[in-house]
């Protein structure tokens, strides 16, 4: 559109020094003295004239205080930013811990207490109950007698661990030991327990899952989406129909 | 060199919380900021002002450098307060060198000498228009902002031999469009 003209143009402001080009933007060519740029700064005079350097004192009031609040919080945060952290945090952390703490002296307790009578599942009912329950949140099974059926499936898989966690991943064994316990066969099996169960990394979620499944809900579920990222519906498959038997 | 150590002086007084340190930053650079703002025709120029230096307050951790340095970094942060107003308008973009974003220019009263800046001020909007948007901004950069070419560079994000070539261009392009439609004032 602009033809070789343009090009031309372009070439010369190209090829002309950086001085001069310096001068032009500093405002110190004039037509007279250089009559190739003298246009052009009359251009710039033109532009510097029309958007003039406003004084901007009136937006100063609005803008500063605003500015300084910021500034003395950014300097505030830098200041004091690790402490109040750790003076909200510390508390609460001291709560948890003051509270398993509690409840691990209980059962230590309850544990010490009546210790072989318990663990043979001899004490009163009432009695029974309630120490299997206490000692059941520091991770140890007992027999509780308000947990009948579901107890002894859930201990089941507990007890076929050793066996099946033979050099296989944890979550496979707890696979294939939930399946045990449910007793159906591998096909059936796969296709019900393995679906709930598949994804499940420790054995307080697989205790759950073999719940679902004595109640009928699990089979409707879907292999979860780190069991599908896996793929261990496959591997759940095979490595079951090994080990689950045992 | 003492200027210098003032100016660090300075920062770090302003990143302190300083009143004093900021009240110097903002009537340092604030007019230089606004026009540049405005050049660009910004919509709420004022707003974007108040924007960028609350940026630079925030950010002003972060920052390391001499006086220069200081200044190319607060046109980079305005810089980039337009192009992110430029994209929040997206397809609404209206053309941003319009007559009513020159400032207001008192008249000095003799009324042909106002009706020849008038035209003076037109002709330049009507070259302006005929700048490409990245013309413009190493103009106004430049014009404005005072910067050197590497300093253009260092805030619209290209290599200072790009900067000159739009600088080359537009200023063939302004001499092109000045000859064809030459007021003297």
């Amino acid at each position: 559109m602009t033809g070789f003209g343009g090009y031309r143009d372009m070439r010369r402001f190209s090829n002309t020094d950086d001085a001069r080009i310096e001068r032009l933007f500093d405002g110190r060519v004039s037509a007279d003295d250089d009559a190739d740029l003298g246009q052009v700064a009359q251009f710039l005079r033109d532009l510097d004239r029309a958007y003039p350097e406003e004084q901007t004192g009136a937006l100063e009031a609005s803008h500063l205080p605003a500015m300084i609040e910021a500034a003395r919080l950014s300097a505030g945060h830098s200041q004091s930013d690790i402490s109040p952290a750790a003076g909200f945090r510390r508390p609460a952390f001291k709560n948890v811990s003051a509270h398993g703490r509690a409840i691990a002296a209980f059962a230590l307790a309850a544990l010490l207490a009546f210790g072989g009578a318990a663990y043979a599942g001899v004490l009163p009912a009432p009695l029974q109950h309630a120490v299997a329950t206490a000692v059941q949140a520091v991770g140890i099974d007992l027999p509780n007698p308000g947990q009948a059926d579901t107890s002894h499936v859930d201990r089941v898989p507990a007890s076929k661990e050793p066996a099946v966690g033979n050099g296989a991943p944890a979550s496979t064994g707890e696979v294939g030991s939930s399946q045990a316990a449910t007793g159906t066969s591998s096909t059936s099996g796969t296709t019900g327990v393995n679906k709930g169960g598949q994804d499940l990394p420790s054995q307080s979620e697989a205790v759950t899952a073999s719940k679902g499944r004595v109640t009928g809900a699990n089979p409707s579920k879907k292999a979860g989406p780190r069991a599908k990222r896996r793929g261990v519906g496959a591997r759940g498959k095979s490595s079951h129909h090994g080990k689950a038997p045992q | 060199m003492g200027e210098e150590s003032d100016f660090q002086t300075l920062l770090s007084a302003a990143r302190g919380g300083a009143e004093w340190a900021w009240t110097a930053v903002y009537r340092e650079y604030s007019p230089a900021v606004l026009r540049y703002l405005r050049g660009h025709g910004a919509r709420e120029p004022e707003d974007l002002l108040g924007d960028v230096f609350l940026q630079l307050v925030r950010n002003l951790a972060g920052f390391d450098g001499t006086e220069r340095d200081f200044r190319t970094w607060v046109f980079m942060v305005a810089h980039n307060r337009l192009v992110d107003e430029w994209r929040r308008a997206g397809r609404n973009r209206v053309d941003y060198v319009t007559a009513d974003s020159l400032a207001a220019v008192g008249g000095s009263g003799d009324l042909e000498d106002d009706a020849m800046r008038r035209m003076a001020d037109d002709r330049a909007m009507a070259v302006l228009r005929r700048l490409t948007p990245a013309q413009r901004d190493v103009l106004f950069l430049r014009l404005f902002a005072r910067l050197t070419v590497e300093e253009v560079a260092a805030v619209v994000g290209r290599r200072p031999g790009a900067v000159k070539a739009l600088q080359s261009r537009a200023l063939a392009r302004i001499r092109r469009e000045m000859s064809k439609n030459p007021v003297s004032l």
